[in-house]
Parts: C-alpha cells; structure tokens; sequence
C-alpha cells in the first residue's frame, strides 16, 4: 500500500533525503496561511498514478493564484479519488531531472537499485533505459557508486546522487518497504539534487511492527473505510490491511460467487467455473487455518464476505469450496445456516407452502415467515418443472431435498448445463397437498435419484442467495437436515459443486 | 537432502496453537520429532518430546538433527530459521504465515551460503506418503506412489492430491513452497529435486498467477527437466491487476510481462507448452493427464 507524497516526503526527510520546504494544505483557506514563497506547486495529494497529467499539480504565483488552483484541484477526482489534502511545495528550477528506486526483485530474492539519468513525467523508463544493480550481499555503499556510475554520472553529482541512493536503500530496509521511488529527482543549477516526488510502499505482512506507519495510513484514509471493497485483485489501494479480518472481495461480471480458503483453490475454483460454463461473480479467499485450531475463524471470515458474494449479483448463487485439515464441514454448514436464518432467507416455495408447512416452520423458526411473502403464486415456475406438472408445493421444498439426497446429481458427471427433467422419470412420490413439511420424515422415500436434476429450490426470494457448499470433511447425509428448507445444497467433490452451481446459477438467471 | 522416515525432526514454536495441533498429526504419521524448541518453556514436556530454550541445547542432548519445522509467529519466523541454521540444521520448513520479505532476503542470503534447502513460509510444508511428513499436508488425501507435486498452493495441492488418490495415482513426494513472493525454495528448485528422485515419475506442477515463478519454471524445464510434467496455473479467469509502477514494470521485465507488469496467463500457458509441458486447464484433468503420461 502506497504513502501519500507527502508523508512519503517526511520519511525522506527524516533519513537526509533532499526535499524543498513544503506545507500541507487541508482546506481553500489555508492557501491565506502560507508561509512558502510564491511561486509554488499545489500537488493533490492522492494514490492514483497520472496526477501530473490529470491536472492535479499546479503552479501559483500569487494568492488568487493559488486559491483558485486549490479550489479546482480539491474537486478534481483522479481515476475516482478526491484529495483530503494538497501539498504547496517551493518551486525548484531544474537542469535535470534522473529516476532512482529501490525496490525487491523476487526471483532474485535480493533487493534491486534503479537508476536512470532521465527520469520525470514523460521519461522513457523502458527496461533498457533503467540501470540495475543487485544488492547480493549486505549492503554497502559501493553499490550505490555502482548504480550512478551506470547511469552514466561523474564527479560531484555521482557522488551526491550515490547518497541519496544510499538513504533510500537504508530507508527501505529499516521499514521494511515494498517500494521507495524517487521521480524525478531534481538536479538544480548549482547541481544540488532534490526528490520532486517520491513513493513509498509499505509492505502489508510488516506493517505491524511499524506502528509510525501504520498510524500514517490510517490517518490518510476516508472515515469508515472497509477492507471488503469493490477493488481490482490484489490491489487496495484505499485500505489498509486488516489481517486476518475480513478478506478481500473481488468482483467480476457473473453470477457465481466464489468462496474458498487458500489463494490458488480459490483462483482455480473461478477457472472451474467458467470452464463449466458458468460466469464467476467475483471471489474471495477466506485464508485457511494455519493456527491449527479447528475452523479457526474460518466460519467468521465466511460470514463476513457473504454480503459482498451475496450483493454482487441479482440472482446470486454463491459456491463455497474448503479443502484442507482443521475444518469442521458441519459446523461451517451450521454457521451458514443461522445466518441464512438471521437474515430471513427462505426459497419462495416454502413462503408459499400450505398452512401446515407455515405452522412446522413456525414452530421451529418463531417468526420468521413475515420475511417470506408469498412469491411463488406470482413468480413463474421455473422452466424445468413446468414439464412435469407433478409437483405440489410441499414437493418443490423437498426437490431441495431431492438434489441433496440424490449422489448422482454431485458426482455423475455430463449432466446437462440446463437440464431438463423428463417428466417420465420425475420424482412420482408426492404427498398431499397439505401434508406439513417433516425434515427427515421419510425423506428417502421421496429421494429417488430418478430425476436428472431437480432444482426446486432455486426459485427464491429477491435476493436471496442460493448456497452450494463442497467442503473436505463434511459428511453430507449427517447434514442434510441442517439445510432444510434453505436454498442449500452440499456437494461431495469440487467438481460437482461446480456442477451444481453453473447449473444453479443458468436456472435462477432463466426465472 | 534427507526426506526419508529416518529423518530427526524438530518444532520450533512447538507451544504455539498450530505446533500444538500438527506436532501429533506429524508423529501419528510416523516422522520421529526428537525435540521441540520453545523460549521460556525448556524443561517441559510436550507432545511427549522433551522442549528445549535453544536448538543448540535441544541438538546437544538429542544428538544431530535433519529438519526444523517452524511455527513461530511470522516476525520470529526468520530469526527460529537462523537459529537452526547456526545450530547445524540443514533442511527448514516455514509454515509461518505474513513472514516480511526483507526478513526472508536475509535468511535465504544465509540458507545459500550454508547450502541449507528452506521450503516456506506460508506453506504446508512436503508429504512424502507413506514415510514422512514435513508440516501440515492433510494425510489422509495423499497415498504412496510416482507422481511428484510441487506446487505454489496449499489447499489446491491437497486438492489435487485427492484427486490423484481418488483416481489410484499415489504420490512420490509433494511439496508447497508458499505462495509468496519471495520464498525459501523456489518451483524451479523443487522441479529439479523431483526430476532427480528415483521414486518420481512424473511430475505435477501447479502454480498461481501474479508472479513471475511460473515462468521461470517453464523456462527451466524446457532446458533441464527429463520426466514429463503436467501444468496447471491458477487464475486463468481472474482480472488482470492494474498498472503498476515503473519499478514494478521493471522487475517484470527481466523475465516477460505486459504494461501493467504482470505475466499474462498467455504467456505462462505458451512457455509451458513450449516446454513440452503438458497444460491442463482445470485442477480435475490433472489425474488423466498423469495417467496418460505414464504410460
């Protein structure tokens, strides 16, 4: 996560790195208080790269000047972000401007000095432009000599720019940074040099043992800000890290949300997806256990990016998908159920199921049905049931059942994308009509696994997500109870619940 | 290297919640832990194996050991690795998660100058079936057999361990070497020890997109590696991160990458074609693709 510039100047500052006097600007009138010569350079104070060419750095050569500059660069938006504050620095006249970074080369697992002798704006930084040297052992300042000499300086300004070099190396260590960058640096007349703009990167792992830039960070960023936001992958450029809290959500176009533990099973649950068919949603990888203890937030983690898999599409289906030692299957099916239960979710056919059916889940739910208006009578049935033309109500809860019970469905494989039941196969048992539901009453009965794929349950409330859940230890039929009458399916391998969840998400989309 | 069921192990963190928790998972395997280190705890007892302040003092009275597996919380992480390292131990896993990079720029400048092999951090560690394992690995998706894994995850590995299983493809040896950018081992250093073990006879390469190690595999195994290799990357569908700064641009550079500084998964896919590597599209054509290879 980047530094602001200008706390990115007082890391400079404090480690003999040459900035020009400067102030910091928070509101138009300010611009009255300043104690800069004119001219000066009002610089919005921002992550976003471009800055310079979006118009958010001005020069001013009086108050007016300034106060109108100031006005228009605090509404100025930068790919989306607005400065808190701007930065009024001293106007340095320049003979050159050179580019110096430190930085880590992670193949070569050793930190790598950049340098090149034209730097600025618009300099041409290509690879081949740019010097290199590798600290391969522990730092001494040779390397730095090294470095400028590449860039092709002599005499005094070898020497000073070494120096600088040498401080943004210290720098960068002692913090333990990702990145520090200098760009330009400045070379004036009487060829002292001058950091006009800097980087700095913190790294997110060491961030903790740096309380000074922690507190930084955290004063830079707008009230209330989230970790959980809608930010390209591994990029969050507005938040800090809030380890082992809530993970990151990444958004994409679809309408499958991916929930997994680990960064690569995550990822590949996404190629798996859209192999299959589907079109991802977006993901997020809740971490895995490393503490040892069982589930070990885990369940927390998951609850906590649930709004961000549920709110990312109209017809939301979400794929959970744990692999790994330490984790309880039932107990995170058991937490995700109490929150489809807090939040009021039921599929629309048991809203509108018979008296009998209301009063069961009554009894067992106290109130909840008034979350549950009757969506069925005027929602269309979805396509694949029409068919049939078997179904009651009570049965449509128990197709939830049916998918759940029936082991073909998870792990037959070459099931249609949009399956289509044939109406001489459909499940033929069928109660009365007004037979209350009885969660585990003779549910096998009704299990049969005659039917390709019965997908009752995916006609559901606005909103209400469909839940598919394939987890390493989890022994599906001890949890089948727990999910009635949710909109929760349990899967026994990855590739079925992958299965599932293109086929879920195609159905709910053609409601 | 020693990754047989005779290899000494010990624990640093062994007090710690996860050495707690893997230290017996680890003995029911059969791995022979003659000590745990734990500062402040030595004298006491846990797991049944003595615990020890230091290494030198555990080593000094257990006698010589082969392998450390740490638990230490990630900014003590290095400094347990340095320990064992002065200590005379030459084989380190790091199972410790948020490990600073610099930190490990220091230990591997360490691990390189004392020919120590360190896998980690943020790793399970490696699974030998059926002889030894180094970590964390879920034993019960694993069996004995010839394909060899190496692999940036750690959950997909298991994964992908169980499908093999499943499809009767035991396994010679796995290994994670972490997913973070700057590790112990890299993929390209476990390719060469599984094209060099006997018990190997194929080897599973299973990556993550967003760095550039992917590549530099791909690259060595068209140069050195004999035994066939099935490739899968993760991250095929993920967006592509934005742009980065020059400093990124450049570290990238030095392999192949496109404006924004990541490799794009294009270019992954044809290195590893290019190699005769065979590249699978999802984790579950992983087993067939072995099978046909050992044909």
């Amino acid at each position: 996560m980047d530094l602001l510039e200008y706390q990115a100047k007082a890391l400079f500052a404090e480690n003999g790195i040459p900035i020009l006097p400067s102030q910091q600007i928070a509101s138009v009138s300010d611009i009255r208080h300043l104690k800069i010569p004119y001219p000066v350079m009002l610089k919005s104070q921002v992550r976003a790269q471009g800055r310079g060419r979006s118009g958010g750095v001005r020069m001013a050569t009086n108050t007016v000047d300034a106060v109108a500059a100031a006005q228009s660069i605090f509404r100025l938006p930068i790919r989306g972000q607005c400065p808190k504050v701007l930065l009024a620095e001293a106007h340095y006249k320049v003979q050159r401007e050179l580019y110096l970074a430190v930085i880590l080369d992670h193949n070569a697992r050793r930190p790598l000095l950049l340098g090149a002798a034209s730097g600025g704006m618009d300099a041409d930084l290509s690879p081949e432009q740019v010097a290199h040297v590798l600290v391969e052992e522990d730092f001494s300042p040779f390397y730095v000599r090294r470095l400028a000499l590449s860039m092709g300086l002599r005499g005094a300004l070898m020497r000073s720019v070494a120096l600088v070099a040498e401080r943004m190396y210290r720098l960068f260590v002692q913090r333990d940074l990702d990145l520090v960058e200098i760009n330009p640096l400045g070379v004036g007349a009487d060829g002292m040099v001058m950091a006009l703009d800097g980087k700095v990167r913190v790294n997110d792992n060491a961030l903790e043992r740096h309380p000074m830039l922690l507190q930084m960070l955290q004063r830079s960023l707008p009230p209330g800000a989230d970790s959980v936001g809608a930010t390209s992958e591994g990029q969050n450029p507005v938040n800090p890290p809030e380890k082992g809290d809530r993970p990151q959500w990444t958004p994409m176009n679809g309408n499958v949300s991916v929930v997994c533990n680990g960064r690569g099973l995550t990822l590949a649950t996404v190629d798996w997806v859209m192999r299959a068919g589907g079109q991802a949603a977006g993901f997020a990888d809740v971490g895995w256990t490393t503490e040892g203890e069982v589930n070990d937030g885990l369940g927390d983690r998951l609850l906590g990016v649930l709004e961000a898999a549920i709110a990312s599409s109209e017809q939301p289906t979400v794929l959970v998908n744990l692999v790994g030692p330490a984790i309880n299957g039932a107990e995170i099916v058991r937490q995700l159920v109490g929150e489809f239960q807090r939040r009021g979710y039921w599929p629309a056919s048991v809203a509108s199921a018979q008296n009998g059916v209301t009063k069961e889940l009554k009894n067992q739910q106290g109130n909840r049905l008034e979350f549950s208006p009757p969506l069925s009578s005027s929602l269309p049935s979805p396509p694949l049931s029409k068919p049939s033309g078997l179904m009651s109500d009570s049965d449509r809860v128990r197709g939830t059942q049916t998918l759940l019970d029936s082991p073909t469905i998870a792990t037959k494989t070459g099931i249609p994308r949009k399956p289509a039941i044939d109406s001489s196969t459909a499940p033929l048992a069928h109660s009365s009509v007004n037979s209350p539901i009885t969660p585990q009453t003779n549910q096998r009965k009704f299990d049969r696994p005659s039917s390709p794929l019965n997908l009752e349950g995916v006609q559901c409330q606005r909103r209400c997500p469909r839940l598919v859940i394939h987890c390493s230890d989890l022994n599906r039929e001890k949890c089948e109870s727990l999910v009635e009458p949710y909109p929760i399916w349990i899967a026994e391998s990855v590739e079925s619940a992958v299965k599932l969840a293109v086929d879920i998400s195609a159905l709910a989309e053609a409601q | 290297m020693k990754l047989t069921p005779d290899c000494k192990v010990i624990i640093q963190g062994i007090t710690e919640a996860a050495g707690q928790c893997h230290t017996p998972l680890m003995q029911r395997y059969g791995t022979q832990i003659v000590a745990g280190i734990s500062p402040g705890d030595g004298g006491t007892t846990e797991a049944g194996v003595p615990v020890f302040d230091l290494v030198e003092e555990a080593i000094a009275t257990v006698g010589p050991v082969d392998t450390t597996v740490v638990f230490a919380p990630a900014f003590r992480a290095v400094d347990a690795a340095l320990e064992a390292i002065a200590a005379g131990v030459r084989q380190v896993v790091l199972t410790s998660d948020g490990v600073p990079p610099l930190d490990m720029v220091n230990l591997v400048r360490k691990a390189e100058a004392t020919e120590t092999l360190v896998v980690g951090p943020n790793c399970p560690g490696i699974i030998v079936p059926g002889q030894l394992l180094l970590g964390m690995h879920p034993p019960e998706m694993y069996q004995p057999g010839t394909v060899g894994i190496v692999s940036r995850s750690s959950s997909l590995t298991f994964e992908v361990a169980r499908s093999l299983t499943a499809a009767g493809l035991g396994q010679s040896a796995a290994v994670c070497v972490g997913p973070d950018l700057v590790v112990g081992s890299s993929l390209r250093q476990w390719l060469q020890i599984l094209d060099e073990d006997d018990a190997t006879e194929v080897i599973v390469l299973i990556g993550e997109v967003g760095s550039d190690s992917e590549l530099v595999a791909a690259r060595y195994i068209s140069g050195a590696i004999d035994k066939p290799v099935v490739a899968y990357v993760a991250g095929q569908f993920a967006p592509k991160k934005r742009g980065m700064g020059h400093a990124d641009a450049i570290i990238a550079s030095r392999l192949i990458s496109d404006s924004s500084g990541q490799v794009p998964m294009a270019s992954i896919e044809d290195a590893f074609r290019n190699a005769k590597a065979h590249w699978v599209n999802r984790p579950s054509d992983i087993p067939a693709a072995v099978k046909k290879l050992l044909k």
